[in-house]
């Protein structure tokens, strides 16, 4: 007994050996030489093994044995071995002269305590590792942000140097427009009609055009949109421009072979610009009490002495210009008598198709009516309360396209 | 009938004790719980028309603390060498791992897992990584013990590199 090597008293031996029967449960396996369980007892129940069968090898009866047997020169503990009654035991296992005995001690309470703390140190590890992992995870998105932040400032300053780029454009642009128009000195000294003229560039130049021109005893007037906005446009109505006045400054008379000379020159020069351009465009040509229509372009109003209005529609004289590079078969020429102050009024469609704030369009109706109740004043009042009334319907909104207007009425 | 021990190794929370549920009972749980000591379950197999029990020890994980207790080792026929492929730390881990067994067992057959493959977004270890390993000679699976993915493999694979 163990009192003699520890020199324990027998009541504290008695009492050491009801603490260990009492709380840790001891019980026994004894395996021979082959193996084979040849004798097991004590709290067999508490770890599921009260069914052994002694006679059989020892590791089919107790599966934990399995590669722990034969027992080893030196005895060994191996702690904390889940039985199969859900248990754990501590297994002690030693060796004798043949086989050796296994014995069993409960430490389901010391387990429970083990892994109460083990669980609390491992979840705080494992909750310092996602930790610094989402830090460095934060750090990069930082770091990557940083990057998109220093794009987006080049691209804003990419950015405002075209908008410079785009503005001083539109400025060049606008000037071109404004330049070649004809000044008031001229309009003054046209024969046979009082003109009166109005053009509002919007924000984007629109590449709108007229000009009244006097040549050979006639008076001319073109009219004319180039599609699109900015530079490109109004380099193209530069050259719509200086082309008309070639031409009828050439003096030839016939409309087809106008429009097909003219329509040639910008088409090869919008093809040079690589620019997908073109331009409608009407010319009038004022002599003796009768205007020739030859282009397409918007409708014409022609007012008569007492406020009447007629439309003329100008689809069947012409073809875009720039478009394609023959056009002769689709120009054609109307005539309209015009007696004492009867007119016509020109315009572009960023007139008809202004908008007020309710997003409707001004319309050709509403211009024809603005046309019919203020014709019996003169051009220039006539002009003016048109681009009074389609102001007065924009209100507040914003313009986007050119505003060119042209009221021509018939001398007396 | 025969019988082979085998050990589940690995750093802490890789995911051995739910592999072996996976692998035994099907089942996933999502919550953690540590393993203290050692939990051991029985798998029947069959390798080449040979019936064999797996008595698969649950091995409590090591930590950077705690050495691994090379006496639960004893008498294993092979081992499961298991990473969580979320924190490549553990990978690390189970390569100095493998050094001690070796010490302890000899060469035994084992396999490698990289486990928690489920977690797509949160993995760590790269393609190269894993030919790294597998140019080693180590037999190497990804695997989720949450879908099952290369679970089963896995483990036959050992059993049949056990048998020979």
């Amino acid at each position: 007994m163990g009192n003699a090597t520890f020199d324990l008293p027998a009541s504290v031996a008695s009492s050491l050996c009801s603490l260990v029967t009492t709380e840790r449960a001891p019980a026994y396996l004894i395996v021979d030489g082959s193996l084979t369980l040849r004798g097991a007892g004590g709290s067999l129940q508490t770890y599921g093994l009260e069914a052994l069968a002694l006679g059989c090898p020892a590791t089919e009866q107790a599966v934990f044995l399995e590669g722990l047997l034969p027992f080893g020169e030196t005895p060994l503990v191996m702690k904390a071995v889940e039985m199969p009654s859900g248990r754990a035991a501590d297994l002690h296992l030693h060796p004798a002269e043949e086989g050796g005995w296994i014995l069993l001690l409960d430490c389901t309470s010391e387990r429970a305590e083990t892994q109460r703390l083990q669980q609390r140190a491992y979840d705080m590890t494992l909750l310092r590792q996602r930790e610094a992992r989402l830090k460095e995870e934060l750090a990069a998105a930082f770091a990557a942000l940083e990057r998109s932040n220093e794009e987006l400032k080049r691209l804003r300053v990419k950015l405002e140097e075209e908008n410079l780029r785009l503005s001083a454009e539109l400025e060049v642009a606008r000037r071109l427009q404004a330049m070649l128009l004809p000044t008031p000195e001229e309009l003054r000294h046209v024969q046979y009609v009082d003109v009166a003229c109005f053009m509002q560039s919007a924000a984007e130049v629109g590449g709108d055009y007229y000009d009244v021109l006097q040549y050979g005893g006639h008076t001319f007037i073109a009219i004319g949109d180039v599609t699109g906005h900015g530079l490109h446009s109004g380099v193209v109505m530069l050259m719509a421009q200086v082309g008309v006045r070639a031409l009828i400054a050439s003096k030839d008379s016939d409309p087809v072979r106008f429009f097909q000379v003219l329509n040639r020159t910008l088409h090869d020069n919008i093809a040079r610009m690589r620019g997908e351009k073109s331009l409608s465009l009407a010319v009038l040509d004022f002599k003796d009490g009768e205007v020739r229509v030859s282009g397409q372009h918007e409708q014409i109003i022609v007012a008569r002495r007492g406020g009447q209005v007629e439309l003329v529609d100008t689809l069947d004289l012409g073809f875009p210009i720039g478009l394609c590079d023959d056009i002769a078969s689709f120009v054609h020429e109307k005539k309209v008598r015009l007696g004492a102050g009867d007119g016509v009024v020109l315009y572009t469609d960023g007139f008809t198709e202004a908008e007020n704030p309710a997003g409707e369009q001004y319309s050709l109706e509403r211009l024809c009516e603005a046309v019919r109740l203020n014709w019996a004043k003169p051009v220039k009042a006539v002009k003016d309360a048109i681009v009074a009334d389609v102001r007065a319907f924009i209100d507040v909104q914003t313009v986007y396209d050119d505003l060119t207007l042209v009221v021509a009425k018939q001398k007396r | 009938m025969l019988q082979k021990k085998i050990c589940m190794l690995g750093f802490f929370g890789v995911g051995k004790t739910s592999l072996v549920q996976r692998y035994v009972c099907s089942v996933f749980s999502d919550t953690y719980l540590t393993t203290v000591g050692v939990k051991i379950d029985k798998k029947t197999v069959t390798v080449r028309d040979q019936t064999l029990n797996l008595l698969l020890w649950d091995i409590a994980g090591a930590d950077d603390v705690s050495a691994l207790r090379t006496i639960y080792l004893r008498g294993a026929a092979g081992y499961l060498l298991v990473a969580d492929g979320t924190r490549p730390e553990t990978l690390e881990a189970a390569q100095s791992l493998q050094g001690q067994v070796v010490s302890e067992l000899g060469p035994v057959p084992f396999v490698v897992l990289l486990n928690k493959h489920d977690l797509a977004g949160e993995w760590r270890i790269s393609e190269h990584d894993i030919v790294e390993l597998t140019g080693t000679g180590w037999t190497v699976y990804t695997t989720s013990a949450r879908t099952g993915e290369g679970v089963e493999a896995a483990f036959q694979t050992l059993a049949e590199c056990i048998l020979g």
